[in-house]
């Protein structure tokens, strides 16, 4: 299994932003050091909430590409990997839903889902999406 | 052979294709890629009719989304 460090106040700034966004969909991206090495520890160390710009936010999330390009090559100017991928989801359980293993084309990226079924208590779970096969990451902190 | 640099990396090609081509060569599919070549994002209309030339630089990302 593959671990994921996520500090505390990068936890709580990915939280904000998906409360802020309901009932819309938030998402963003997570920066830091992707370890390669199987049940090594990858790091997150920066995150970048972004504007959801699906045409149906209230169900599907979606990044600009264009914003997604400057990200990728403000990130290696400043030697960090793209890690991770969060997005929420405001009714149903922090997992990959069907779209979610449709539309993954990041396999070496973890996919953070925070479920806002209980608004009071979000749940987030990380996971990578490999072939269409999800595999369950730890968060750890 | 020409030399691009492909997302902040050196690559070598085996000769002048078009991004098409290129993306056939990477068994990329077009219709989940954004591409950038030389700081312009090029229409996927065009990915085909676009040649890639010594020195350009190219980047690309795969679409992102989802939901539940």
């Amino acid at each position: 299994m593959e671990n994921l460090l996520l500090a505390e106040d990068i936890r709580e700034k990915i939280i904000a932003h998906c409360l802020k966004g309901y009932p819309k969909e938030a998402c963003g991206i997570l920066a830091g050091q992707i370890c390669r090495l199987a049940g090594g520890i990858s790091k997150i160390e920066l995150a970048y909430p972004l504007e959801n710009i699906s045409d149906s936010p209230a169900m599907c999330y979606e990044i600009d590409s264009k914003r997604q390009l400057e990200i990728q090559k403000e990130l290696r100017a400043k030697k960090l990997d793209m890690v991770a991928i969060y997005h929420s989801h405001t009714e149903s359980d922090a997992y990959p839903s069907k779209k979610d293993l449709e539309l993954a084309y990041y396999p070496d990226s973890f996919y953070l889902i925070i479920s806002l079924k209980n608004k009071a208590d979000p749940q987030m779970r990380a996971f990578k999406i490999v072939d269409g096969n999800i595999l369950k990451a730890d968060i750890i902190g | 052979m020409i030399n691009v640099i492909l997302n902040g990396k050196k690559s070598v090609l085996e000769k002048t294709m078009s991004i098409l081509e290129l993306l056939k060569l990477k068994k990329i599919k077009p219709e989940v890629v954004t591409i950038e070549l030389n700081d312009s994002i090029i229409d996927k209309k065009k990915f085909k009719a676009t040649s890639i030339k010594e020195g350009d630089r190219i980047e690309f990302v795969y679409f992102m989304g989802g939901g539940c």
